[in-house]
């Protein structure tokens, strides 16, 4: 993988009228064609691990370039609620923590992926799955799972994720 | 009504719902559980049904544990209506968690977009962390404190409003000799020695906190029973409410120092009662001169025996150079003392003769003159009156000196006549014997010329080594040798003490017969030092080693030993003979030590 934060380009100096934001429906115009077009390619499946993979990469760029993953594991989690929200990603939360395993139960809520859409009745937040995982491994420098329980797609009203290692 | 109707079945389920009682909902839908419609539509009614009634019982389960705060419920799966708890749970959860960082000391977690919860948690938060801050603040001061407390060297200890030991810090019990377990209880008047001490302590903590706080001195009390004085002051401290409930003691050991100080107030008072009883006339002058004190003789010599404080001394010297040395005094600083002799109008006008010794005194926080004066009026007048009488005796002594030599000369021309023109042997024998009588008389006459100066010089500081030097220049030695181990000194004497050692010298070259050297020497022995004149000649019989300083000895010539006795005790000095006949004489001139010097130490 070659991807760096730097990739996605001084938006400053490109976008001085327009600024860093845009829409969130461009985002998710992105996303769900792309999916679309990868599930018809490759199938559900194995879209869904492409995605989450994706999301692995996006997280451990993010960990490294936004977080200063030096402090103790509940500031790490204050500084990444503070950072998902300036950056309009959701509001993260934490409903438990077995903080000697690093074991954990996070809600994001407003969810840029998925917050609003249809039910599915199966989980859509692939690409969170993955971030989280990235961003956890690259604090603790061991392999994380992150696996999505509860999605607005599948009635509730905030994403639910189980974070542990493996 | 018929139970078994399909609509009845239905209708009971529905309102059991509606009444929202699990028990009759589950007993409905056991009921409907094999029902069937042969009409698809019905069928899909009453399927529908037994699903929300199942979702209902479920749901209500699930919000019956959130309910009693049970959030690790799981939520029955796939029921729509269910989110809002879910989410509901969720943020439960989360507060949860804040709450339990919260409790582990973390305040770094924030609660966003949770309506009236935001609000009142971040609030908690933030006066919590403060409250955390301040109490760690609080901690490291209190820390500091006991630290401060605990390593002082100045005892600190804590007691009760009356008394009684609540703490006591490491210093306190070293200074005392207790355990901790020993002094906590008990009262404060316990570590004092004495009923004054008893009641003071307490008395010293001033319990309006309105004056500067007091300290005080003590006779304390070592649990070895050793007594020792300690210096305490006493502060009340206050509860949260600000009311006075302890006091807190600092205590020094200041034995030494007072002990010190009653030493010195001693020796002041030995000394004050020796200077207020002296005969002497003793005043401390300030550097205008004027009188800082004066003692009983000063005043009643000078003043009658009033009070003279602040007059200055200028108005009872007479003398200007006295005033002027007095001021010269001043300038030279501590350390030096001047005397001199001086005269002083006392305040019924009457002159006295003083002998002054004035000295710089450190004084207060400057310096002061102490001046001593010794009255000499009658020792002046006594020697006025000697000096003229020596003087009347002197100027009559050489008068009658000249005159009689003229007569005696005069009186042996005559003889010397009459014992030519004599015929008759017998007469020119009785001639002869009044001659020998005549010249007698002379020879007497000239003997009492040397003695007529004698102790009319001052003595002076003179140059022994050098002037014994110039002396034996001018004498005849022969094959006789000089030697001398003299140290470069001085000698306070009669200037005449010079010739007197050529005279020893020159009569042990004519008595000695068989001289070949004299030797002179210096050693100090006790109180004296003695100046050794001694040769290898045939010396003294022991018979004759005090006749030889007798009036009129005349075994030898010039100045006779008894007027070289004469005039070296005229300068406080003696002369005695202790060499062994046949050995050598040995002359000792045996001077005191306040009156030589030795400058530098003597050669060979
Ligand atoms: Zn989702």
């Amino acid at each position: 993988m070659k991807f760096d934060w730097s990739d996605l380009g001084n938006i400053q100096e490109g976008r001085p009228n327009l600024g860093d934001t845009t829409l969130v429906a461009v985002y998710r115009l992105f996303q769900y064609t792309l999916r679309d077009v990868l599930e018809e390619h490759y199938g559900i499946e194995r879209t869904e691990e492409l995605l989450k993979e994706a999301g692995y990469l996006a997280g451990r760029e993010f960990a490294r370039s936004q977080l200063d993953l030096g402090k103790p594991v509940t500031e790490m989690l204050a500084d990444l609620q503070r950072k998902m929200l300036e950056m309009r990603i959701g509001i993260l939360r934490v409903e438990k923590a077995d903080l000697e395993n690093l074991a954990f139960t996070l809600t994001v809520s407003e969810d840029l992926d998925c917050s609003g859409l249809p039910l599915k009745g199966k989980t859509v937040c692939n690409f969170d799955e993955g971030m989280i995982a990235g961003i956890m491994e690259e604090y603790a420098s061991k392999r994380f799972d992150a696996k999505e329980i509860d999605c607005w797609t599948t009635g509730a009203r905030t994403c639910r994720f189980v974070v542990r290692p493996v | 009504m018929d139970e078994n109707d399909p609509n009845q079945m239905v209708l009971e389920l529905l309102k059991a719902m509606l009444e929202g009682k699990n028990s009759k909902i589950e007993a409905a839908l056991w009921k409907i559980e094999a029902l069937h419609s042969p009409d698809p539509v019905k069928e899909e009614i009453i399927e529908a049904l037994r699903r929300l009634g199942q979702e209902q019982v479920a749901a209500s389960e699930f919000i019956g544990e959130l309910a009693k705060g049970h959030l690790d419920v799981e939520a029955p799966p796939a029921i729509a209506s269910l989110g809002n708890y879910k989410q509901l749970q969720a943020n439960l959860r989360q507060i949860n968690w804040i709450l339990d960082r919260i409790a582990a000391g973390d305040y770094g977690h924030r609660l966003d977009f949770l309506g009236d919860f935001e609000r009142t948690m971040n609030q908690m938060v933030a006066a919590l962390r403060d409250k955390d801050e301040l109490e760690s603040r609080l901690e490291k001061s209190e820390l500091m404190f006991r630290t401060v407390v605990e390593t002082s060297p100045t005892t600190i200890t804590i007691t009760d409003l009356n008394g009684k030991v609540q703490f006591m810090n490491p210093a306190g019990l070293a200074m005392w000799g207790y355990e901790i377990g020993e002094v906590l209880g008990r009262d404060i008047t316990e570590f004092l020695a004495d009923d004054r001490g008893r009641k003071e302590i307490l008395n010293i903590v001033d319990r309006t906190g309105r004056s500067e706080p007091k300290v005080a001195e003590f006779l304390s009390l070592k649990n070895n029973g050793t007594e020792f004085w300690i210096e305490a002051h006493g502060t009340l401290m206050s509860d949260e409410t600000g009311r006075p409930d302890r006091i807190m003691y600092l205590v020094w050991d200041v034995d030494y120092r007072m002990r010190l100080e009653k030493a010195l107030e001693d020796s002041e008072k030995r000394y004050r009662t020796m200077v207020e009883s002296s005969s002497s006339m003793i005043f401390i002058l300030d550097t205008d001169l004027s009188i800082i004190y004066g003692n009983r003789q000063g005043y009643f010599t000078l003043n009658d025996g009033s009070n003279m404080t602040g007059s200055s001394m200028t108005t009872f010297l007479d003398d200007h150079s006295t005033v002027d040395m007095l001021k010269a005094l001043l300038r030279s600083g501590e350390g030096v003392v001047m005397t001199k002799d001086t005269v002083m109008t006392t305040h019924a006008s009457i002159r006295l003769w003083v002998q002054m010794t004035a000295q710089i005194v450190p004084f207060a926080q400057g310096k002061a003159v102490f001046v001593s004066c010794n009255d000499i009026t009658n020792l002046k007048r006594t020697e006025d009156k000697l000096r003229s009488a020596t003087r009347k005796l002197t100027l009559l002594g050489s008068l009658t000196r000249h005159d009689v030599i003229n007569y005696l000369t005069s009186l042996e021309g005559y003889l010397e006549l009459a014992q030519v023109r004599n015929k008759d042997e017998a007469i020119d024998r009785h001639l002869k014997k009044a001659r020998q009588s005549a010249a007698n008389i002379l020879h007497q006459m000239e003997l009492t010329r040397n003695y007529q100066n004698l102790g009319l010089m001052e003595p002076e500081w003179i140059d022994i080594t050098s002037g014994v030097q110039k002396e034996m220049a001018g004498v005849e030695l022969g094959d006789v040798k000089i030697i001398s181990s003299l140290p470069n000194m001085e000698v306070l004497a009669d200037p005449i003490i010079l010739s007197c050692i050529k005279n020893v010298v020159q009569n042990s070259l004519k008595h000695g017969q068989k001289t070949t050297k004299v030797e002179f020497s210096f050693l100090e022995e006790g109180e004296n030092g003695f100046l050794i004149i001694e040769d290898d000649g045939k010396g003294i019989p022991a018979s004759l080693k005090e006749q030889i300083f007798e009036w009129g000895y005349k075994g030898r010539t010039g100045h006779g030993l008894h007027f070289i006795r004469e005039a070296l005790s005229a300068s406080g000095m003696w002369i005695r003979e202790n060499g062994i006949e046949g050995k050598g004489a040995r002359f000792e001139i045996i001077i005191p030590k306040e009156n030589y010097r030795i400058l530098s130490p003597g050669s060979q």
